[in-house]
């Protein structure tokens, strides 16, 4: 048969039919599809077993119980745990993120010794412990030859930190990083003779003034606050110099320049005594305070003093009285202490609307157990101020540890005028961190002995700041060690036995599982993700509203400051970008909006009228300068910031870390300018005023 | 409409979410969740475009006056599950569909072509492209999450209100004895939702009067996004704020006068 033009066109439309009627070319199409979408290097998912576990976050910044998804054995994801009373099922961007850390470039996976020329060399542990007992021996008995900045003020790391110093003539040589709750404890006990710590009865009230503190943002308990006030059962007012997480769902927001804050717990104490009103407990010097207030907070003081006008401190102070369990929430903008005159005055407000050991109020929880006799009271380290020490030492006044301990802490990135004051440190011989990230402060050490992460490690925390009573977590390992580290609090206790100073307890497990016991807490419970608590108030004498101190402070607050910078500063902390401790982490970098963030560095935001004043507009590079430092930044117009008044965002500007942080935007510490308040006894740097310039 | 209503009707069940604004505060904490859960590749560039991929964003909403009368708003936005989805209705190989008992509109990655129309016909911006292959740092791939595949280069993802939680919930119910298409509330929870420390995030069946989001929809502060050109999300808004709800609909100018007049 002749293949003619008539069987070629059989043949090809028979082909054609054949194929469109055959599944062969839809076949080979998808397996295409699919071929093309298995490439090898695209990361295969796992299968296993999956399995959630309780764990306990901490990462500098509130503490709280989670539940971690496991997949035979490896973490995956974190959410909140729903039976934890500081997480009520919650979970913060940082805490989401957290498991992403535990594989972060920035782990340090082995011991590290600095050598001569900069370089870090591997080493074993037991190399490591030789050499650092070696460098402890001859330290033994000479007073305050050994410093520890310790970074986690809930853990009962503390103890066994304190017991080793005490062993080694060096008590009072361990410094909490700046916060809240050291701050605060300060102001509480020394100013105001306060007993135990402070906690916040959110539960209880029924209206919340915050003024400056940041409650939803990074603030005390901050996921508990949210889950508690969006339930709606207190109203919740906002004054602070910009809207921020809190601003954003309060009931109303009061602009206020940020140093006016204390100035507006003060007017409207001045207003409740002009009205007649009296606290109901007895308070000692309230004749001297209610003169000081008569005379510094008039009404026609008042608008001067805060920049609101008179009625509208009247409104707040109307609300408070007429609230039946109203509750002061002030404290600094970025949660990291700087402002103990703002916690004073809010405790003072506090005191007066008679909100002390009330419910829904502030309460007066008891000083926690120790375990360890020879240890101090977490209380008593907690009033140590690190940046008078840091301070002292770069001015040659404090005595010069020989040797620095740095437990779950930054300093060098993470203290105010850091530049400075991590000079001041980097001149200390020899330097130990227990890091589990080469950060900024592991980088300037001369050994560092990786800790593990949190969700490696066994661990507890009491109380964290601004709980409403006490309680107490603990939470065990989730995941095997993903490099080669020890638990530091065992690691010291080996070297405590290698010095031959006396140990209490064999194990960080047994110290933890004593305090438990001294609790009354049932340790299977704790491990499985429920929390301790105790209601029970520390008894408190009549507090202490005027002595010498006080009246130091409040002069100096009153008499005002000429300033020389046109701008206040307000440091804006947001977990998602990290905490003192922890940088971005990599999912942390992902939720920053192009705005917030571009390849021009960060923004600071700055209202329109104000930087139109400055001959500024958006967009501009910008340089913001204080007297301690320079920052650079993109500027963001944001007409819901106060003029007068730059809102710097905190976590940026790292020169270690990894690819998620490093050098993502400028650090706002640098600019931050720290001077003693020799009234409260504490440095403050809320008052920063800095000056801006196009670069 | 009646063709929307007709869509709707179909499905006895239909999985929705009710975001109360005024309670956002625009942590972020969602769009982690949403990352960790969905195995969205982290990436040291966010500002890089052609390299970030979302399920969730957060915008930022301001009422654009001066101080001291500014206020601002946050609104996580992910897929909107429309009832009407445009992006199905052109997808040429039928990879994004609405056909499920439930109303979630799926994504099937190994049919997907690259071509992008879905991208170019959803209103919400919802979906990304894989510019590039999805890239894990050394050690960070451990914490891939099984229930959701990695998506290659060339292909289209979204949200899927965590679809993977619907079928562990489902296959609970079966194990349990129970109707697997009559959930209890909460029983699937997507990550955003279960991460939001405000509970802003409201999520169930909207076709359910035991669950809240169903009376949370019928508030008169309720709305939807662009709900005007017939989409019908399935994810409903909810703010007291007059200019948080105008801002929900891109009308004209005169348009946005004569509601506030009224």
């Amino acid at each position: 048969m002749a293949f003619n033009r008539r069987g070629f066109l059989k043949f090809v439309a028979g082909g054609a039919v054949g194929t469109a009627l055959t599944p062969l070319p839809w076949k080979l199409i998808d397996d295409v599809s699919i071929w093309t979408q298995n490439w090898p290097w695209i990361p295969r998912i796992p299968d296993g077993n999956v399995e959630s576990k309780p764990s306990l976050v901490k990462l500098g910044a509130t503490e709280y119980g989670i539940l971690i998804t496991t997949v035979d054995g490896q973490p995956i994801t974190a959410a909140g745990n729903p039976n934890h009373p500081l997480s009520l099922g919650g979970i913060d961007p940082l805490t989401a993120a957290s498991v992403q850390l535990l594989h972060s470039p920035a782990r340090v996976s082995r011991p590290l010794h600095k050598e001569a020329g900069g370089g870090f060399r591997p080493l074993s542990w037991s190399k490591a412990t030789d050499i650092l007992v070696d460098k402890l021996a001859p330290l033994q008995g000479r007073q305050g030859s050994v410093a520890c900045i310790n970074g986690d003020e809930t853990s009962s790391a503390h103890e066994i930190i304190s017991a080793l110093l005490g062993e080694m003539h060096s008590a009072s040589a361990q410094y909490f990083m700046p916060s809240e709750a050291g701050t605060q404890q300060a102001v509480w006990q020394n100013l105001l003779g306060g007993q135990g710590s402070l906690g916040y009865d959110l539960e209880g009230a029924d209206l919340i003034l915050c003024i400056n503190a940041d409650i939803f943002g990074s603030w005390g308990t901050a996921i508990r606050n949210q889950k508690v006030i969006s339930q709606g059962q207190a109203a919740c007012l906002y004054a602070g110099p910009a809207r921020n997480s809190t601003a954003a769902i309060a009931d109303e927001w009061v602009p206020v320049l940020p140093e006016k804050g204390a100035h507006l717990a003060l007017s409207l104490a001045s207003l409740l005594l002009q009205s007649g009103w009296r606290p109901k407990e007895p308070v000692q010097g309230l004749a001297e305070l209610s003169d000081f207030l008569q005379r510094e907070y008039s009404s026609k003081a008042i608008p001067k003093k805060t920049g609101l006008s008179l009625a509208t401190v009247k409104s707040l102070a109307e609300r408070l009285t007429r609230a039946e369990r109203p509750l002061v929430m002030a404290g600094s903008l970025s949660g990291l202490g700087g402002d103990p005159i703002i916690l004073f005055a809010g405790l003072v407000l506090n005191a007066l609307l008679g909100r002390v050991n009330a419910n829904g109020g502030l309460r007066c929880i008891p000083t926690p157990p120790k375990v360890l006799g020879r240890a101090g009271s977490v209380l008593d380290t907690a009033k140590n101020d690190l940046c008078s020490f840091v301070s002292d030492l770069a001015r040659g006044k404090a005595h010069k540890p020989d040797l620095l301990l740095v437990y779950e802490a930054n300093p060098m990135y993470a203290l105010p005028n850091s530049e400075t004051t991590g000079a001041a440190l980097a001149s200390i011989p020899f330097k130990i961190s227990f890091s589990q990230f080469m950060d900024e402060t592991a980088a300037e050490c001369d050994l560092i002995l990786p800790a593990p992460y949190f969700l490696e490690r066994l661990d507890d925390s009491f109380t964290p700041f601004g709980s409403g009573s006490a309680n107490y977590s603990m939470a065990e390992p989730v995941a095997r060690p993903n490099a080669d580290v020890r638990p530091t609090p065992d690691f010291l206790l080996d070297i405590m036995g290698r010095l031959g100073l006396q140990t209490e307890v064999g194990s960080y497990e047994e110290l933890l599982t004593a305090k438990a016991n001294l609790l009354g807490a049932n340790t299977r419970q704790l491990l499985q993700g429920s929390a301790w608590q105790d209601g029970t108030t520390a008894r408190q004498p009549p507090l202490r509203l005027w002595n010498a101190s006080i009246e130091e402070c409040l002069n100096r607050l009153a008499s005002g400051a000429t300033h020389q910078m046109p701008l206040s500063l307000a440091v804006e902390s947001e977990l998602k970008t990290g905490t003192a401790r922890t940088a971005i982490p990599p999912f942390g970098l992902s939720t920053l909006r192009e705005e917030e963030l571009d390849h021009n560095g960060f923004a600071v935001r700055l209202n329109s009228q104000t930087a139109s004043e400055l001959g500024l507009q958006a967009e501009d590079m910008v340089e913001l300068i204080s007297s301690t430092g320079k920052c650079s930044a993109r500027l963001l117009l944001d007409e819901s910031v106060i003029p007068g008044t730059v809102v710097v965002p905190s976590g940026f500007g790292h020169t270690h870390w990894d690819e998620y942080s490093r050098g993502k935007g400028d650090s706002v510490f640098k600019i931050l300018d720290p001077r003693f308040e020799p009234g409260c006894g504490r440095t403050m740097w809320s008052d920063t005023r800095v000056k801006i310039a196009k670069i | 409409m009646s063709e929307t209503m007709q869509i709707h009707s179909e499905f006895e069940i239909r999985w929705g979410m009710v975001i109360d604004i005024d309670k956002c505060t625009g942590c972020a904490a969602c769009v982690v969740a949403c990352q960790a859960e969905n195995n969205i590749p982290p990436t040291p560039e966010p500002f890089d475009r052609l390299r970030t991929v979302y399920w969730i964003m957060v915008y930022e909403l301001s009422n654009g006056k001066p101080f001291p009368h500014a206020d601002r708003a946050y609104l996580p936005r992910p897929c909107m599950q429309c009832g009407n989805p445009t992006c199905a209705t052109v997808c040429p190989v039928v990879a994004t569909t609405k056909d499920e008992e439930g109303g979630i509109v799926s994504q099937i990655y190994p049919r997907c072509i690259g071509c992008r129309y879905c991208m170019a016909a959803c209103p919400y911006h919802a979906r990304v492209f894989n510019w590039h292959d999805p890239v894990w740092p050394e050690g960070l791939d451990k914490t891939l999450t099984p229930f959701v595949s990695v998506r290659p280069r060339g292909v289209v993802e979204k949200c899927t209100f965590c679809h993977h939680r619907f079928q562990q919930a489902k296959e609970k119910a079966r194990a349990q004895g129970l109707n697997p298409n009559h959930l209890a509330e909460d029983a699937y929870i997507p990550a955003c939702a279960e991460a939001c420390p405000t509970g802003a995030i409201v999520f169930g069946d909207l076709n359910n009067p035991r669950h809240r989001v169903s009376k949370l929809a019928k508030s008169p502060n309720a709305f939807r996004i662009l709900e005007r050109i017939g989409t019908e999300p399935q994810v409903y808004y909810h703010s007291t704020r007059d200019w948080v709800r105008l801002q929900a609909d891109n009308s004209l100018q005169r348009e946005k006068e004569k509601v506030k007049q009224s």
